[in-house]
């Protein structure tokens, strides 16, 4: 027996069969991590190393939420406290997630990498929050990670840290 | 430039706490040991000190505290020794800046020298480190520490961070509050 006469058997007379095709679903690697709790997310690529335990070194003449400087492989990434830079909560930690930025040396201070999952695109809710750190948000794990927009954290970055 | 060269260049090594900061030699002339420095009446912070030398009464600059300051650092009371900078190698705003400072104070005071009280010799060193071993400071806050007087950093091999300062910058922002 043959495809065509096993489907004309199972379909109903009169009944037309109908071939359908699911569209694959787009998706995005994310790393996600939390600062004290809140859960965040960006994306995969935008991360060259996750840095666990490394010595911070007091760096002044910065805002508060530049903790410091970190020593990778003798170049020094500027750390940047997310817990403090968007909840003003210092955050008491030593896990750095160094950054892929053209042109500059920076770090974000974590308390902890959760994982990296594959998340669909549709499944993410744009966010209109309105000074542009977070650009949208989804749920992992009955858990609600929000997804930070790198562009407007590094453009607030230089517009504080930038000459007085 | 052959392969595996590099430029080298002296300064002077000061620990503050969890870093040590790096003094350029060339912006100083000599060093001496500070014995009976005096206290000025209506100085500025850290500008309140004058010492005699060579003939010359001799403006007190306490760096060690101003950097302790800096770096937060708690305060310490000894420090007695000092660097003389020649005022001719300011930029011209400074030495102007320096200039008009002396004049305000009664007395005759130097105008030529700037005396930069830096901290007790045995902590002190001088080395040469060849200049590829010392980073620019991050993009980002780059401007800001070029302002405050931090140019650079340095990891030694123990794991400890040397901040290279510019001595002209730290001492002239004072002047102007910073």
């Amino acid at each position: 027996m043959d495809n065509d006469e096993l489907l004309q058997r199972l379909a109903p007379a009169g009944e037309v069969v109908e071939e359908t095709s699911v569209a694959p679903v787009e998706t995005a690697r994310y790393l996600v991590f939390h600062t004290e709790g809140t859960h965040y997310a960006l994306p995969s690529e935008a991360v060259a190393e996750i840095v666990i335990d490394a010595p911070r070194f007091f760096v002044p003449f910065v805002p508060p939420y530049i903790r410091g400087l970190i020593n990778r492989h003798g170049e020094p990434y500027t750390v940047l406290d997310l817990s403090m830079f968007l909840e003003q909560k210092p955050l008491e930690a030593f896990t750095y997630l160094v950054l892929n930025v053209p042109g500059d040396q920076i770090a974000f201070l974590v308390s902890d990498v959760v994982e990296i999952p594959r998340v669909p695109v549709n499944e993410i809710a744009v966010s209109e929050e309105s000074d542009g750190c977070l650009c949208g948000s989804f749920t992992l794990n009955g858990t609600e990670v929000l997804v930070l927009n790198m562009g407007t954290i590094l453009a607030r970055l230089k517009s504080d840290a930038g000459r007085e | 430039m052959p392969a595996g060269s590099s430029l080298v260049c002296r300064f002077l090594e000061i620990p503050c706490g969890d870093c040590d900061v790096l003094l350029n030699s060339a912006q100083f002339a000599a060093g001496i040991v500070l014995r009976h420095d005096a206290e000025l009446e209506g100085g500025r912070p850290y500008l309140n000190h004058t010492v005699r030398y060579a003939a010359d009464t001799i403006l007190v600059f306490d760096l060690r505290a101003r950097l302790h300051s800096i770096f937060a650092v708690p305060p310490v009371d000894t420090a007695s020794i000092a660097l003389l900078a020649d005022a001719s190698r300011f930029t011209d705003d400074h030495r102007e800046a320096f200039r008009s400072f002396a004049r305000t104070i009664p007395g005759d005071i130097s105008a030529g020298r700037l005396c930069l009280r830096v901290g007790l010799g045995a902590a002190l060193r001088l080395s040469s480190i060849p200049l590829r071993e010392i980073r620019p400071v991050p993009a980002a806050i780059r401007d800001r520490c070029y302002d405050g007087g931090l140019l650079a950093c340095r990891f030694e091999p123990t794991g400890r961070v040397q901040y290279l300062v510019d001595i002209e910058t730290i001492v002239f922002n004072t002047f102007h509050g910073v």
